[in-house]
Order: C-alpha cells, then sequence, then structure tokens
C-alpha cells in the first residue's frame, strides 16, 4: 500500500510532496482522516507479515525440514524488526495527530472570530471543523481512557496475582507444624508481608471496579482463579478442572434451557467455573482444602439446592450494596444496641456485600466483629424465647419479617436511582437470578460431573482427584456468604422447610474468621467434619465433632494430603503434647455463644446408641482403635487407612455428619450409618441397599488407595443422600411435593443417588423413588444382619409423621 | 479565513504531510525489505521441501519395484 493511492485521483487539491512525490491530501480533515487510516494500515501490514513469518516457520517444520538455530533466530529478528518499524511509524503518525489537533484548533479559533464578525467562510463548514474538533477531543479523552483503564487492567492483574502468591507463602510459612518449627519464621512474616500485598490489591481494585457490580463480580472470580491456581500450581486436578470449567458453558453441559431471557443469556454466556467462583466456590473450594476436593463442589450444591430458597438473595444482595460507610459510622458509634433486629441484620450484610465489591476480609474489620457478636447474641435470645413458644412459627415470622422489609427497601432504591444504575443492577440481578436458578435446577451436581469428565478423569481415579484436590483450597477467611448464591427470587414462606429457615439463620449467624472457624461452623451445621494434618510425612485426617462447649477431635488416617490445608492445628498440637488417647481428644474450643446454641442442637451420639447397647455398635468414640502406637506423635501409621481397618475388622468413615461403619459380622460386612439421630439407623439399608456386603467382599485384594477412595466417595454421597431424603420427607409431609423447590430437590437427590452406585457395588432401594422394595424388603435385610430390632426404630414412614416441633427439638441440646 | 492564515495553515499541512509520507515510506521501504528476505528464505525451505518429498517417493518407488 503507497501512501495517497486512494486519493490521488480524486484529490486536486492534492499536493506533490515528499521525498518520492506521493500524493497527500491537504486539506485539514483529509489530513487527520488519511493519517488515521495509514495507522490501520501499518498495523494490518506488520500483523500480516508476523503472521507470513510464523507461518513460513510452520510449513518448514510440517514438511520436515529442520531449521537451523540461525534460521529459528532470523525468523524471529525479523518479526521484532517489523514491529520496532511499526512502533517508530506510530510514534511519527501520533505527532502528526498532535500538530493536526492543533491546526484544526487554530482554524476553529479563526472560524469562530470569522462568524462573529460575519466574515469569511460559511458557517456549515464552520460548524463541521467545531465539530472536527470536538470529536478529535473526545478521541483523545478516550484514547487517553482506554490506555488508562489498560494499565489499570495490568496493574490490577499484578496485584491480585502478587497477593494470592503472598497469601500462600505466607500460609506455607506460618501455619501447623511447619511454622511453629520454623526458625525463619519471623523473617518470612515480614518478608511476605500479607497486608502490604493485601492492600495493593484491595486499592486496585477499587478503582478498577469502582461501583459497577458486574466489574466487581469478575474481578471477584478472577481472584479466585489466582488463588485456585497460587495454592496448589497450575498443573493440580482440581485447577485442570476448574481451567476447564471456564471453556464450558452452562447450556452446553447441562442442556439447561431456561425459559426467561436473562436465563437464557446466562446459560450461554456463563462458563462452568464463573458460575461455580461466583455462587459456590467461595465456600467450595475451602471445603476442598478440607480434604473433600471436588466433591466439596457437589456438597456444596447439594446444600444450596436444599436451601436454595433462604435468603431471596437477588434483591437482597443487590440491597446489600447500599451505604456500607454510613451503616459503618453508625455501628462504629456504639449504637449497635439500638438498632432494631432488620436493620441490624441488614446492615450485616450491607458489610458483607461491600468486602465484597472491595475484595477486603471482612473479619478483619472490628466493627464487623463488634456487629456480628450483637447479631448472634440477638438470635440466640430469639430462639432461647421460641424454645418457650412454638419455635417454627417464631423463625418463620423472624425471616419473613427480614425478606419483607428488604424487598419493599429495595423498592424505593431502585426507584430512586438513575436509570443506567439500574439497568446495570438490573443486569445484575439477572445474573445472580441465572445462577441461582441453575443452581435450584438441580443441575450443578452435573456440571461438576462432567467438567470431571471434560478433563479426562475416570471415577476411579476419584481417589486421585480428592488428593490433588485437598490442597488446592482457595483460603477460607472470605465470607462464607458469597455475593451470588441463591436465587434472586424469595421463596414465599409458605413453601420453605423447616431445614430451609433454619439455613437462613445459619447464615446469618455464620461467617467465619478463621479457617478453622469455618470448619468448625460447617461441621456445626452438617454435624462434622474432617481435614487433613500431616505430620512427619505421614497423613491423617483430623475430624471436628462440635459439642456444647468444646470440639471432639477424632482421627483417622486416610488418604496423602498436606498440611497447607490445616489452620486449626492449634488444637491438635494441644491434644498431643497432652499425650492422650487421640482417637477421643476432647480439645476445649472457644466457640462463640451462639454457635454453641448451634452446636448443641445436634443430639448426642450417646442417646442414640443407648437404645440396645447390646445390639448396636459402639459410639464413635468407641470405635474400635489401631493397635498402641498406630497413632502417636511423630510416627502415625500411614496404612491406616480402609483396608487396614477392613482386615482388623471395622472401618470407620466419618464424612459430612453420619458415621458409615463398615462391620464385620463372621463373613459378612454390615454398613451401617451412624448418625446423632435415631432414625438414621433405620437409613442405612434404605440408602446403601441390599448389596453392601458384596462392596466389601469385591474390596478383597485390590489396592488399598483404590478402595479408600471408592468408599470415601460413595459414603459422602450417602450422606448427603440421606440429609437430603430428610428434606425431602419434611416436604412431603408438608404438603410442599407439588412445589418447584420439591422437583429440584428429588432433581439432586436421583444425581446422588447415581454416585452412591457409581462404582456398581451398592444398590439403593428407596421405595419411594425405585419402587421395586417395600419397608417389608428392609425389615428382611436387618434381620440377616442378625440383630435384634431396636426398640426405638421406626420406619421412615413413621418417623415422617412426627410433629415438626418434635423433629426441632430432637436437634437441641439435652441438658 | 484570511489569506495570510491559508498560507500558513497550508504550509504547516505541508509539513506534516512531508513527515507523514517519510514515516510511511520508511516503513514501507523495512517491510518490503523483510518481505524479501523472508521470500528468499522460503524460497530454499521449499526446495528443501520439495526435495525431501521426491526422496521420498523415489524410495517408495524403489520399495514398490522390488
Amino acid at each position: 500500500m503507497q501512501v495517497g493511492e486512494h486519493s490521488q485521483s480524486t484529490n486536486d487539491k492534492g499536493l506533490r510532496r515528499g521525498p518520492d512525490s506521493r500524493v497527500l491530501p491537504l486539506e485539514l480533515s483529509d489530513l487527520v482522516e488519511e493519517t488515521q487510516r495509514l495507522e490501520g494500515v501499518a498495523s494490518d501490514t506488520a500483523g500480516a507479515f508476523v503472521a507470513e513469518v510464523d507461518a513460513g516457520e510452520s510449513e518448514a517444520v510440517d514438511g520436515g525440514v529442520d531449521l537451523s538455530n540461525e534460521q529459528v533466530q532470523q525468523f524471529a529478528q525479523r518479526k521484532e524488526k517489523i514491529m520496532v518499524a511499526q512502533q517508530k511509524l506510530m510514534a511519527e503518525l501520533n505527532e502528526a495527530k498532535r500538530a493536526l489537533a492543533a491546526a484544526r484548533e487554530e482554524r476553529a479559533k479563526y472560524t469562530t472570530l470569522s462568524n462573529f464578525f460575519g466574515k469569511g467562510r460559511d458557517k456549515r463548514q464552520a460548524a463541521q471543523d467545531a465539530l472536527d474538533l470536538a470529536e478529535d477531543r473526545l478521541s483523545q479523552v478516550q484514547g487517553a481512557l482506554d490506555s488508562e483503564v489498560g494499565q489499570q487492567v495490568q496493574s490490577v492483574d499484578s496485584h491480585r496475582d502478587q497477593l494470592a502468591t503472598t497469601e500462600r507463602e505466607h500460609k506455607k510459612a506460618t501455619s501447623g507444624f511447619r511454622g511453629l518449627f520454623s526458625k525463619k519464621w519471623e523473617q518470612l512474616s515480614s518478608e511476605w508481608n500479607v497486608e502490604d500485598a493485601r492492600e495493593s490489591y484491595e486499592k486496585e481494585r477499587a478503582e478498577l471496579v469502582g461501583d459497577s457490580i458486574l466489574a466487581m463480580l469478575e474481578e471477584q472470580s478472577a481472584l479466585a482463579d489466582a488463588r485456585a491456581a497460587e495454592t496448589k500450581g497450575a498443573e493440580s486436578h482440581l485447577y485442570r478442572l476448574h481451567k476447564q470449567l471456564g471453556d464450558i458453558n452452562l447450556a452446553n453441559v447441562t442442556g439447561w434451557e431456561p425459559e426467561s431471557k436473562i436465563g437464557k443469556v446466562v446459560s450461554k454466556a456463563v462458563s462452568v467455573r464463573t458460575a461455580i467462583n461466583l455462587s459456590l466456590v467461595g465456600t467450595g473450594m475451602g471445603l476442598a482444602a478440607a480434604g473433600l476436593g471436588e466433591m466439596a463442589l457437589t456438597s456444596y450444591i447439594a446444600r444450596r439446592v436444599v436451601s436454595f430458597g433462604a435468603s431471596g438473595a437477588g434483591s437482597y444482595d443487590m440491597l446489600r450494596m447500599r451505604d456500607a460507610k454510613k451503616i459503618e459510622k453508625q455501628l462504629a458509634e456504639d449504637r449497635t444496641e439500638g438498632l432494631p433486629d432488620d436493620e441490624l441484620f441488614s446492615f450485616k450484610a450491607h458489610m458483607e456485600a461491600m468486602a465484597s465489591v472491595n475484595g477486603v476480609r471482612i473479619s478483619d474489620n472490628p466493627v464487623y466483629q463488634k456487629l456480628k457478636q450483637e447479631v448472634g447474641t440477638r438470635l440466640e435470645a430469639k430462639r432461647s424465647a421460641a424454645e418457650q413458644g412454638d419455635a417454627e412459627q417464631a423463625v418463620e415470622l423472624s425471616v419473613e419479617q427480614m425478606l419483607r422489609d428488604s424487598d419493599k427497601e429495595l423498592d424505593t432504591w431502585l426507584t430512586q436511582e438513575g436509570k443506567e444504575d439500574m439497568k446495570r443492577r438490573a443486569i445484575a440481578a439477572g445474573i445472580s437470578a441465572g445462577l441461582g436458578a441453575f443452581v435450584a435446577s438441580g443441575l450443578a451436581g452435573k456440571v461438576v460431573k462432567e467438567g470431571i469428565k471434560g478433563v479426562g478423569w475416570g471415577l476411579g481415579h476419584i481417589g486421585d482427584a480428592l488428593i490433588g484436590s485437598a490442597e488446592a483450597a482457595e483460603p477460607v477467611a472470605e465470607p462464607v456468604t458469597s455475593f451470588v448464591e441463591a436465587p434472586v427470587e424469595a421463596v414465599p414462606l409458605s413453601e420453605m422447610t423447616l431445614a430451609q429457615i433454619q439455613e437462613t439463620i445459619f447464615d446469618e449467624t455464620v461467617l467465619p474468621a478463621t479457617r478453622y472457624e469455618a470448619i468448625v461452623e460447617y461441621g456445626k451445621q452438617i454435624h462434622m467434619a474432617t481435614f487433613p494434618i500431616e505430620q512427619d510425612g505421614h497423613v491423617y485426617n483430623m475430624s471436628v465433632d462440635p459439642h456444647e462447649e468444646y470440639v471432639r477431635v477424632l482421627l483417622t488416617g486416610k488418604a496423602p494430603v498436606t498440611l497447607d490445608a490445616v489452620a486449626g492445628i492449634d488444637e491438635w498440637q494441644w491434644a498431643k503434647s497432652v499425650d492422650v488417647d487421640v482417637d477421643s481428644v476432647e480439645a476445649p474450643v472457644d466457640i462463640p455463644h451462639a454457635e454453641i446454641e448451634e452446636a448443641s442442637a445436634i443430639e448426642p451420639l450417646e442417646e442414640a446408641e443407648s437404645v440396645d447397647e447390646g445390639s448396636l455398635p459402639p459410639p464413635p468414640d468407641e470405635v474400635e482403635v489401631p493397635p498402641d502406637g498406630a497413632i502417636e506423635s511423630g510416627s502415625v501409621q500411614p496404612d491406616r487407612d480402609a483396608l487396614y481397618m477392613l482386615e482388623e475388622r471395622k472401618v470407620v468413615m466419618v464424612e459430612d455428619g453420619p458415621i458409615v461403619r463398615f462391620d464385620k459380622l463372621g463373613d459378612q460386612y454390615e454398613v451401617r450409618i451412624v448418625n446423632f439421630s435415631p432414625d438414621m439407623h433405620e437409613r442405612t439399608t434404605e440408602l446403601l441397599g441390599a448389596k453392601w456386603q458384596e462392596v466389601i467382599a469385591e474390596h478383597e485384594g485390590r489396592a488399598v488407595r483404590d478402595v479408600a477412595a471408592e468408599i470415601d466417595y460413595v459414603v459422602q454421597h450417602a450422606s448427603k443422600l440421606s440429609e437430603m431424603m430428610r428434606v425431602r420427607d419434611y416436604m412431603i409431609e408438608k404438603g410442599l411435593d407439588k412445589t418447584p423447590q420439591f422437583e429440584a430437590l428429588v432433581g439432586s437427590i436421583e444425581y446422588e443417588q447415581d454416585q452412591v452406585s457409581v462404582f456398581g457395588h451398592v444398590m439403593r432401594d428407596d421405595p419411594d423413588y425405585v419402587g421395586g422394595k417395600s419397608a417389608d424388603d428392609t425389615r428382611t435385610r436387618r434381620e440377616h444382619t442378625e440383630r435384634e430390632p431396636r426398640d426405638d426404630t421406626r420406619t421412615r414412614r413413621e418417623h415422617t409423621e412426627r410433629e415438626p416441633r418434635e423433629d426441632t427439638r430432637t436437634r437441641r441440646p439435652k441438658n | 479565513m484570511g489569506e495570510d492564515g491559508a498560507i500558513k495553515e497550508e504550509e504547516k499541512l505541508q509539513e506534516i504531510a512531508d513527515g507523514v509520507v517519510r514515516a510511511f515510506n520508511e516503513f514501507h521501504s523495512t517491510i518490503e525489505g523483510l518481505q524479501g528476505e523472508q521470500r528468499e528464505v522460503m524460497a530454499h525451505i521449499r526446495e528443501q521441501i520439495d526435495q525431501k518429498k521426491i526422496a521420498e517417493i523415489q524410495e517408495h518407488l524403489k520399495n514398490v519395484s522390488q
């Protein structure tokens, strides 16, 4: 392309200029246009040449020609030369543009004066010049802005990475035994200043995000990505899965076809990874660190499905965006006690949302801590009061009032906001709604399943996945309540189950400040949680079993995972130092008052087991322990795993609440789920079906790790299934089985059923869903195990006929 | 615009246009030179590729005839 080629024939004003007599138009606006065009030409030409060089290189390789080092270097040099030439030209053209802008400004000034005095050129030309000038300036401003935003994006990218790296390094140096015994602890702490890194990131993020909710969501997602990558490294299983998920949109994987417009947009535009980051990963990834791997995601999804009506989050979250400064001020002035309940809850939500917007850790905020304490105190008071009357009704009223007030405030707020803001927030709300609907649709589990397939994992390698993912944890100091976590539409109270209502209260109560607190909190909600501990190269799991005033720590050996995942190591250290039986250590933990209430809602195992001690397995803290010395400080047996315990007559799995026990009786094993409620015994055969004996038989002679992983997988899903079935029963009992929530729940139950029998070992034959078995069959199987029926053993149907209040009270503390 | 102003502006524009032309021609010369080099190298490489293919075909024919 030669300069002036296009204008040579038409430009009669053009003058022949330049060393090679090329033609350029000398009308100012034409020259501006031509300069801009040349920029494009230069860019295209340089790009085309680079592509040509690359293609040549590929052609040589494809053709089997070995390029010499010199040749390869020459290819690279040619590309570099053209880029340098292009940059030089661009600099010259920019200079010309500046000169042209100055000339135009001069002309505009003159034209304006001429017009004022009624002289000179026609007004139309003058107007055109003024317009051109304005456009020029606009273009300059836009360019400057683009450049600034680009720099900001670059800066926030770099600070985000720096934060993730620093967090990882700091955690590595300061947590657990490595931290305790590291001589360089203090030195490293000062070198890896997490606070500085965080501050830099927050500053950049605040500037980039501004008040854009969408930008905030994107940045939130990016930070989660960076942390996932940094914590484990780009090669980890979970990270690969995580990365892979980014290439899959929801519609492709799930076949999800929402009816609403926004739902359609979300299903096509939102990647699975984004969905998980935004709505699930905050807690899901945290749980991954607890050794649950991607199962944590399904677990969390399942819990969300069960509780998706909990907070009516769309509108509620929108509300949270408001007036954080004002609220903080009010709180800082110590006026919490005078605040009405709904305002208090609302303020707390505001602060959480603003923390999300700003990317800060809310747990660092003393005002927030005060607020959280106040909320806890009030909820505790409410619960105490509720126990005197109708508990369910009291809870319902409280939640209903909260949601109603929130929606009302939101309406007012939207009406007052400008159109642009409304539009922007509506989009964000739509995404929130879309994601919420996606989660509620019961397809989220399928996404994870498909995602696993997508990265080439056979289910047989699920053990590896669990192991690999254990390290890939996002730090859990983030608020558990993620910004987008539930559907936008508040579920009418009439359609909410008691479990959902309780979930709402839990969400209001819970905001862990530390990873350990998060685990305890989660354990409190699901009765029990485990996380791995590494010592001297050996690994075992620590199970946290929260009680009224303490946390009992159980230890079981399992898959190799790293110490990095454990922040609550101090309690473990305490247990070791007093040299007690580590299988029944009771480590005192300072649990906030409000949490004690929740923790104590778990029915003690002792009561469940006390009905017929002779025919029942012992409670978990009396479970057969490994031989002396199998677990002691510094010499944990790495092979104390599932197979080891199979040989020793028993396997005890502690996952997600129930304890699943494989007891060997003669030449048979019995699979039992021992939970803190009596009806869980009844569920054992329902959940695991008649073929569980074969499961055990099939394990013989197999690799230890495979067996452990498979059992672990099945048990986790059986546990979740059990919890979900309880909710299902309750919904049936309440006549809610025609609701969309029920359908979603059933979808998830079906998914969990599939998982329970995924290895083909375990059949599930719940009569309500499979139809092939009856309660009589269940009894037959029980007789087969030669155990006497328990006095308090009821069929599930009998259980479901209980009054809801009674159900509530089974979860209350026994004084 | 008055006559003096118009002349001044025209001179200025000519100066700018000269600069633009010079810069672009320089860029253009550079790219022409590089394209020439690249073409030369590629011609050589293609010749090698052809030779390789011919050798393969000959080898194949030789095998077939045996």
